[in-house]
């Protein structure tokens, strides 16, 4: 096998792992997304630089395909009938933080991973997800207060 | 500092499962391994590929059947296909008109196909958690079926590209008696959660909805 492959593969499988998990929520699917982008990252490995290029073009290629599965697939849920034809959402992990970052909207946990996890700017956040910059530091900000009022404790200004 | 510190403590934890390593190692390992077949066999993969997707999309436009769905997902066999039966039920809440044209009882479970469009046939994908009519509007759709000894409904949808917004609900029972359905219009707020509420049993919902029996 590619020792170049390998070399990436190991070094972002738990990102992008996460990543995926972080916009589908649904293990299932992230299994099958997270199979797809290895797949095409075989077969353009040779166009991508360096290690970072290899990153960077495997989140954008990752959230590509979230976007597509989101759009093309059935979505599927079990509805207990006491409670409401919209229901809350369940967590799968009991870490309080993963699920309050798990239960913010799609646009939301995407810039919170970013921006907090792999430690892109707001200008590379924008770059990657085709948004305007001062879009990112909206959602920046928004997710940070719905993060504070889930968590109930205070969030610096980190930006 | 010690908030960003919490979050990546916290995505730390995440990651990617054996399995999954071991499932997209050995992917990779027989593509490697095959590309010379693989190479050799391109044109004949491609072609069924393209019979297959045609297939698939035949079978998963917009005006596929209930029976359709039910048969790919192997909730049951060709043969029940005459189980389908037709009915005529349809309401309006808050401006999103709910049809349903069939269902199939196959004496354990009922299944039955809702379509949905809005006034302004529009629908977008907000979020995972609920379909949504508009961002602005923060409204979300409901449906389902209850009464008799139904416990709990198993529902998939799915937004179709010309705004339709298609669910099929699964609910187990033995008998078609006292079954109604629920075409509910909720307010939601931004995180997608109803802004009435949750509805307990028993209680009377503010929500928009209209209820209809399945039989008459």
């Amino acid at each position: 096998m590619d020792s170049r492959f390998i070399d990436i593969f190991n070094k972002t499988k738990h990102d992008i792992y996460r990543l995926v998990r972080i916009y589908i929520r649904n293990s299932y699917d992230t299994d099958d997304i997270v199979q797809n982008v290895y797949l095409k990252l075989h077969k353009n490995i040779y166009n991508l630089n360096d290690d970072e290029h290899a990153k960077r073009w495997l989140i954008r290629v990752a959230i590509n395909e979230c976007k597509n599965q989101f759009l093309s697939n059935w979505v599927r849920r079990v509805i207990p009938l006491d409670e409401t034809l919209v229901d809350e959402v369940s967590f799968e992990a009991d870490d309080k933080v993963w699920q309050a970052v798990i239960s913010l909207p799609q646009k939301y946990r995407i810039v919170i991973y970013l921006f907090y996890y792999e430690e892109y700017s707001t200008s590379e956040i924008a770059e990657t997800l085709k948004l305007k910059e001062a879009n990112v530091r909206k959602q920046l900000q928004r997710a940070r207060e719905r993060l504070k009022k889930i968590l109930k404790e205070a969030w610096d200004n980190e930006e | 500092m010690r908030n960003k510190e919490i979050l990546k403590k916290s995505f730390d934890k995440i990651t990617m499962p054996q399995y999954l390593e071991k499932d997209i190692l050995n992917m990779i390992e027989n593509k490697s391994s095959r590309k010379s077949i693989f190479i050799k066999f391109s044109t004949i993969t491609a072609v069924i590929a393209i019979i297959l997707t045609m297939g698939i999309t035949g079978v998963f436009a917009h005006n596929f059947g209930l029976f359709d769905f039910l048969l790919a997902n192997k909730d049951v066999t060709p043969e029940q296909q005459e189980l389908v039966q037709q009915t005529n039920l349809e309401a309006i809440v808050e401006g999103v008109t709910f049809k349903s044209r069939e269902f199939l009882f196959d004496g354990n479970n009922l299944y039955i196909k809702v379509e949905v469009t809005s006034k302004e046939n529009k629908f977008i994908a907000g979020d995972d958690e609920a379909p949504m009519i508009s961002p602005e509007q923060y409204k979300a759709i409901g449906v389902g079926l209850f009464g008799g000894e139904i416990a709990h409904n198993r529902v998939d949808w799915k937004y179709e590209n010309d705004g339709t917004l298609i669910y099929i609900i699964k609910a187990e029972t033995k008998s078609l008696d006292g079954i109604k359905i629920r075409f509910a219009v909720n307010d939601i707020d931004e995180n997608g959660k109803r802004k009435s509420g949750v509805a307990k049993k028993g209680e009377k919902s503010s929500v928009p909805y209209k209820e209809l029996p399945l039989v008459k």
